[in-house]
């Protein structure tokens, strides 16, 4: 250790040091590249490792299976893995560029063991990443799930550093940013809302899901926009073997996915849909809710997946994918007063075009279109509402991965979008006269990025993944506004189509270096800032679909985050085991929420009602996993505290944020018993949310009001849960020669029980001076009573899992 | 331990108007109401920080009437209430004056229901009045109110000293003895304008939506002109036969984004008592036979802006945020309102 630092400062007082010893040798350079898929259905496989034993030098596949590495001509043995495959050892002469595909096969045992990452051996030890997961959609497949709806969102929140944003929900917080500051990505294309039915599903659909990347500290160049992390999710790619079925029969909802090649090898497709009958199981219980009057409601959702991929050649492949998924609810009540007509949902459209250049040049043309809005007509009596929001961007991509020297994988970039922003719309209608429509105007944003990053092996013991993005914003007309003061209009703001109204930009710096400490243990600093320009403000703590996603402008300043995190990693047991901790800082400017006395008027531009501050966060997580093996899982326990200043919010005085959580444990086991039975469990605990209640009241018209107490000033109960998993595997059996596996998965959720409490509200029962009985045969004097509410007791579910 | 119908009325108030410019508030209740039937609330002790107790202020001004002034504190949130002893929450002794715009000014006094010695029947109306219409007239709580001295002419002739005047704003001055030491006096101050009436074109009635309904209840519309320029707000109450005025549950003010400009007939919805139970075929609607009075009244923004934070709480939850009231009372709580009112009438046919 005192080595290490001792050639840590010397390599940082002589400059470019590990630059000479890595290019020091003056034997022809050649490159060695390809592509590497799974054997079994073609689909290309991301972060494959691929190591010239000879001179411990390796890389890994991108996103699309590709990898290219450069070396001195030599001979080497190449050693292709993937955790879950079979690995393969070739001999390779390297006196030329070598194009080498490679298609991994199902391990001898054939054993479908639960593998937790899909990450090379000692991965986490010897990469740059910080703060950085792969899951495979396996792991969120054999987890109990609520329901039994598998969720990968719900997965990610048993990482340390990421939380869950409140009782079966997909929504997280991760280290201590808020909810719109997190990337997701669908096949590169921005999910502006995660969650179905308030959150308490989120959006992906575990059959079409193929592995999902998470960062949550060091966010590497390549990713922007978004201040706190990243959640990369890829689609699967459909199978150019074979034709394949799989589904899901479950207790709210089912799933079928079918691919197949269209051309064998050439071309494929993969189709997905999934849809929830909760409005059939609804049916017959709501009208036992209250006195009948939510009876004529329905309510569900639905989401659709599809792929087309086709290799042209060997150095082109097109990728086509489209997603579109919808909660649609439908209200009309007994006596027919209302009418409510409510659909929302995202669609997002990906085409992709990748082109090899060369041996040592990767391109990847994407356009993206995706979009995310909710539409409601209303009506009572004779008025007639109409109200929508939506988010629309375009997007147009190309990301460059270059290798032109032995241990530099490069990336670089350039990125536009062009946003469109819908406020809440209302149009309305009484009794034939047309309601105005002020200050609803639409919002025109361009959005242009780009990057630069090197991941470099500067010596055997320091790797610096260091890279920068530049990014530039701009709000722009047509656009007009009438500026209110104490209700009346003083000023009217009017911009003409293009005019540029306001433009931001920045420079985000990117550094995270790996310095080895020994064979199996690291050292990792990282440093990252980012740009944020896109807002999402929400005064509750779940995904709503009237989430109201809205750009910076005049009044609403990009968010900027800096982060800095330091963690030691070390494996265990021939990487068996692999361990880490990591610290972080992180500092948020610009932070945005509601005012103290906003209400949601949609009559008013919503940033009108915002009010501005600043934010900081750390903390320290640490992480013990077992990668392999029947037995798999692992322990994550995180240290946090997360605060905020906001000038107008609590008289100026910081306040611990509502998603402030000192201590959260997760703890997640899997066991696999034998070829029929996979059991597993998770325990979850964390310290109780924040919440602002009432600590004083006043009279008004002889009704109680209440006063609050400072921001966030009660902590609610602990929050701790297990759920348990049985999967069991119907052996395979070859029925007219198709090959039919299925597999009853039981899960329960809350096992013990626990009344968790969701949220608590005061109840002021009666008014002032009442003496006589209320409606519900209450004595009408006035008394208060806080009380908690827990959402789901003990939930056992089953589903029945088949693939032919 | 289910406690569902009491978390369903905590969200579910399906009120018209902000069910048709809110609807998920609609959508929320429904998911609540379903949630909860597998769900569980359970009673909970919770610990409140000592905090410091305020001036209330309850004062109206009204267009030809005098003003009238409650004065209260805030209580600690779950000290026990004993409703016979409300009286031990109004500040008495402060020094209270009204100056207009227009160069009036006058003293208020205090006046207690307990010194006035008033019949039973018309200690009854006071309190409803007030407010405080749910209270047993045989037990009356020693309400005070501020008002000016010569308040009994303005209740015998319906002219007194110092009455609102449109157009006018009023300055409120309070010095009330301290809480803890009664010479340490607190000075609360307020201003409030009182517009010009813009009123109501006109009443008329409309059947009932839902057909079962129709031979017993029908709809009040109001027709209204509403101003070309922007700035102009309603509050509203209505009043049923020989019960005081009520609030409506959907909320009592209105703003005029969405109607600047127009002429367009509204429904009224039907104060109630803020004990009653809630229930949509009935909410909005009157029943036959009913005389109905519409109190219509045009305030300034800052009385709006009190009345529509004070009726948007909706606590904190995973689906709303706490609205911190806003009052446009300095150094305390509560609002001087202005208030230019007029009074509308129909008679619902058998």
């Amino acid at each position: 250790m005192r080595n290490f630092t001792l050639r840590f400062f010397i390599c940082l007082l002589s400059v470019g040091c590990g630059l000479k010893s890595a290019y020091a040798q003056n034997a022809p350079k050649y490159t060695l590249s390809g592509y590497i898929k799974d054997g079994s259905n073609g689909e290309s496989l991301l972060a494959a490792s691929v190591y010239a034993q000879e001179i411990a030098k390796g890389t890994n596949t991108n996103e699309y299976g590709f990898y290219s590495i450069t070396l001195p001509s030599d001979t080497y043995t190449i050693k292709i893995t993937y955790v879950g495959l079979a690995t393969q050892v070739k001999t390779i002469v390297l006196d030329k560029d070598i194009r080498l595909n490679v298609e991994l096969g199902a391990t001898a045992t054939e054993i479908q063991e639960v593998v937790v990452t899909g990450e090379k051996k000692g991965a986490n030890v010897e990469s740059t990443d910080m703060g950085r997961q792969e899951l495979k959609v396996e792991v969120s497949k054999a987890l109990p799930a609520l329901f039994g709806e598998v969720d990968i969102l719900k997965t990610i929140q048993l990482l340390p550093g990421i939380m869950a944003s409140g009782e079966g929900n997909s929504g997280f917080y991760v280290r201590g940013g808020g909810p719109d500051q997190n990337l997701v990505l669908l096949d590169d294309a921005v999910v502006y809302n995660t969650g179905h039915l308030f959150g308490f599903f989120s959006v992906f659909n575990s059959d079409a899901v193929k592995s999902t990347t998470v960062v949550k500290g060091g966010m590497p160049a390549e990713y922007g926009g978004r201040i706190s992390s990243v959640v990369d999710v890829s689609m699967k790619e459909g199978n150019m073997k074979k034709w394949n079925v799989e589904g899901g029969l479950g207790l709210i909802s089912s799933r079928l996915t079918i691919q197949g090649p269209i051309k064998k090898n050439k071309c494929s497709f993969i189709l997905s849909g999934r849809r929830t009958y909760i409005d059939l199981i609804m049916k017959p219980i709501l009208p036992k809710i209250g006195d009948g009057e939510f009876a004529g409601n329905e309510y569900y959702f639905y989401d659709i997946n599809a792929k087309i991929n086709y290799v042209v050649n060997d150095r082109d492949r097109l990728y086509l994918s489209g997603y579109f998924g919808r909660d649609v609810f439908n209200f009309k009540d007994p006596s027919g007063i209302f009418k409510l007509n409510f659909p929302w949902g995202n669609s997002t459209a990906t085409f992709r075009w990748n082109h090899l250049f060369s041996d040592k040049l990767f391109l990847n043309t994407m356009f993206i279109y995706n979009d995310f809005g909710f539409k409601a007509n209303t009506g009572f009596q004779d008025i007639k509402f109409a109200l929508n929001s939506s988010v629309q961007e375009a997007t147009a991509k190309m990301d460059f991965d270059y290798s032109p020297l032995p241990g530099h994988a490069m990336k670089f970039g350039l990125q536009y979008n062009f946003h469109v922003f819908t406020p809440y719309t209302a149009s309305g209608n009484a009794g034939g006269v047309d309601l105005k429509t002020t200050n609803q105007e639409k919002k025109f944003a361009h959005e242009t990025a780009l990057y630069f990053l090197d991941d470099f092996e500067v010596n055997s013991w320091l790797k610096i993944n260091a890279g920068v993005r530049g990014s530039i914003f701009t709000f722009m007309g047509p656009f007009s506004k009438t500026v209110f003061r104490d209700g009346r209009a003083v000023d009217t703001l009017s911009y003409k189509p293009g005019q540029n109204i306001r433009t931001y930009w920045g420079i985000e710096p990117r550094l995270s270096m790996r310095f080895k400490v020994s064979k199996n243990s690291s050292i990792k600093l990282g440093a990252t800032m980012n740009q944020q320009y896109v807002h999402l403000v929400s005064s509750s703590t779940t995904t709503l679909p009237i989430d109201l996603w809205v750009p910076s402008t005049a009044v609403v300043k990009p968010q900027i985050g800096a982060q800095g995190s330091i963690g030691y990693f070390h494996n265990f047991k021939d990487d068996m085991i692999e361990t880490s901790v990591e610290v972080y800082y992180k500092h948020l400017w610009n932070q945005i929420e509601y005012g103290e006395s906003a209400v949601g008027n949609i009559t008013i531009d919503v940033e009108d009602q915002f009010t501005f501050g600043k934010g900081w966060s750390y903390g320290a997580e640490f992480f013990v996993k077992k990668a392999k093996g029947k037995w798999t899982g692992w322990i994550g326990y995180t240290l946090a505290w997360t605060w905020r200043k906001f000038p107008e919010i609590n008289g100026g005085k910081p306040f611990l944020a509502r998603y402030d959580r000192r201590h959260d444990i997760s703890i997640v086991q899997m066991y696999e018993i034998n070829k029929h039975w996979k059991i597993s469990a998770t325990w979850v605990f964390a310290t109780g949310q924040r919440t602002t209640l009432p600590v004083s009241f006043f009279m008004n018209e002889g009704e109680v009001h209440f006063v609050y107490g400072e921001r966030n000033w009660y902590r609610l109960p602990s929050y701790h849960r297990l759920d348990l998993g049985f999967v069991y595997t119907i052996i395979p059996k070859k029925v007219r020669k198709i090959n039919f596996t299925s597999d009853i998965s039981v899960s329960i959720y809350n096992a013990y029980n626990r009344m968790n409490p969701f949220f608590i509200y005061v109840d002021p029962k009666g008014v002032i001076g009442g003496s006589t009985n209320d409606a519900n045969g209450d004595n009408n004097s006035l008394r208060f009573q806080a009380k908690q509410v827990s959402l789901f007791p003990i939930l056992p579910s089953i589903t029945w899992n088949f693939k032919f | 331990m289910l406690d569902n119908k009491k978390i369903q009325e905590y969200f579910c108030r399906l009120l018209p108007w902000s069910v048709a410019s809110r609807p998920w508030s609609l959508m929320l209740c429904i998911f609540f109401a379903v949630l909860i039937t597998s769900s569980c609330s359970k009673n909970i002790d919770i610990e409140i920080p000592e905090g410091a107790k305020q001036v209330v202020v309850e004062g109206t001004i009204e267009t030809d009437r005098p003003p009238f002034v409650i004065l209260t504190k805030s209580q600690k949130f779950f000290d026990a209430i004993d409703p016979n002893n409300i009286g031990n929450y109004f500040v008495h002794g402060a020094n209270m004056q009204v100056t207009g715009s227009d160069g009036t000014q006058t003293e208020l006094v205090e006046l207690c229901l307990q010194n006035l010695g008033l019949p039973a029947d018309q200690a009854k109306q006071v309190l409803d009045a007030l407010g405080f219409a749910a209270v047993d007239s045989t037990q009356i709580p020693n309400v005070c109110i501020y008002t000016v001295p010569d308040v009994a002419n303005y209740f015998l002739t319906g002219t007194c000293s110092f009455m609102g005047k449109e157009r006018t704003t009023y300055n409120l001055d309070i010095k009330a003895p301290g809480f803890v030491n009664v010479n340490d006096s607190i000075h609360v101050t307020s201003t409030t304008y009182i517009p010009t009436a813009i009123g109501i074109d006109s009443l008329s009635l409309k059947e009932h939506t839902n057909p079962d309904y129709r031979d017993s209840m029908m709809a009040v519309y109001a027709y209204v002109t509403v101003p070309d320029t922007f700035g102009n707000f309603v509050r509203f109450m209505t009043k049923r036969n020989d019960e005081p005025f009520y609030k409506a549950f959907g909320g009592t003010v209105y703003d005029d984004r969405l109607f600047v400009g127009l002429s367009l007939g509204l429904p009224i919805e039907r104060g109630q008592a803020p004990n009653a139970k809630f229930d949509i075929n009935t909410d909005s609607y009157f029943w036959r036979g009913d005389t109905v009075i519409v109190k219509w009244s045009n305030i300034d923004s800052r009385t709006y802006d009190f009345f529509f934070t004070l009726e948007n709480d909706g606590g904190d939850s995973p689906f709303s945020s706490p609205v911190k009231i806003k009052s446009n009372i300095s150094n305390g709580l509560g609002i001087w309102a202005g208030y230019a009112t007029r009074y509308y009438g129909v008679r619902i046919p058998q």
